[in-house]
């Protein structure tokens, strides 16, 4: 079994040292050793798209230990992966960066997004996916100004999910209220193959 | 408040859709900030978002406080499709 020490690493990178090893080391399985929740929880969605199976093992507060490995004997490529991700052409995902929209007034920046998110949660077609960064993790977190708009768009399918670097950042670890915890890699594989409406 | 069925309520402005959600919100209704209906009007302003059921009210309500308001519409959807409809009061 391979083993990977990604402990002290920042998001994303036991992620990529990760993706990198399955890589390598197609079919094996791999122990991977990180410091923190977080980079568990983005251990196990990647394994997840890669249809592999992720076992935590939680070591102590600053150790835990993820087990990836494959049920079936058939190898994953993430170059297969990729293959299987084509999304239709007129799916979008939405992405925020910031908890006002434009510059100028930073009240009326905040009105606007409101009237973006509540207008958006009234689309024909809603987007696929929402992605939240920087002073973007403010707004899926208790207290957030959108969070029954935010609620409702899930409820219909459409999947929220913040930087987890930056939950950390802004200590909001506990404070999540909707949606999942991804990381910077992620967040460009989607931008990559999604329309991208950022507001 | 129920997203697929409500009511609005229109002002001149938007600084007045702000003062009148302060007033609604302390007379204890339910009620928040959206962007004009574009069926309403084509401008980008704030309406206020109210329960269809208690439209009239606070419509009358406001107008008894001479806060001055354009109107009072409904709003539902039918397979994600908008209609709009004028309420009389």
């Amino acid at each position: 079994m391979k083993k990977i020490d990604a402990v002290g690493q920042a998001c994303p990178i036991p992620t990529i040292m990760t993706k990198r090893a399955l890589k390598e080391h197609t079919g094996e399985d791999l122990l991977v050793s990180v410091d923190n929740e977080i980079a568990t929880q983005n251990l196990s969605k990647m394994a997840e798209q890669l249809k592999l199976q992720a076992h935590v093992n939680k070591i102590s507060a600053e150790l835990y230990e993820v087990l990836i490995s494959s049920d079936s004997k058939e190898t994953v490529s993430t170059e297969e992966t990729a293959k299987t991700e084509r999304v239709p052409s007129q799916d979008y995902i939405v992405v925020l960066h910031t908890d006002s929209i434009g510059s100028g007034n930073e009240e009326l920046g905040r009105t606007l997004l409101k009237s973006f998110i509540f207008s958006l949660t009234e689309q024909e077609k809603l987007p696929a996916k929402m992605l939240f960064y920087n002073a973007g993790a403010l707004l899926t977190v208790e207290d957030s100004p959108i969070l029954d708009d935010l609620k409702a768009l899930e409820e219909q399918g459409v999947e929220i999910l913040t930087c987890g670097i930056c939950v950390e950042f802004y200590g909001l670890k506990d404070k999540l209220a909707v949606g999942g915890i991804t990381n910077m890699y992620r967040i460009v594989e989607l931008e990559s193959i999604y329309k991208t409406v950022m507001p | 408040m129920n997203r697929k069925h409500y009511g609005v309520i229109t002002f001149p402005t938007s600084q007045a859709a702000a003062a009148a959600e302060a007033q609604v919100k302390a007379a204890g209704y339910e009620c928040r900030l959206i962007p004009m209906p574009e069926q309403i009007s084509a401008g980008c302003g704030l309406v206020l978002q109210v329960s269809v059921e208690q439209t009239l009210d606070i419509q009358k309500q406001l107008r008894d406080r001479q806060i001055s308001l354009e109107g009072s519409y409904e709003v539902w959807f039918e397979n994600r499709k908008k209609f709009v409809q004028k309420m009389e009061g």
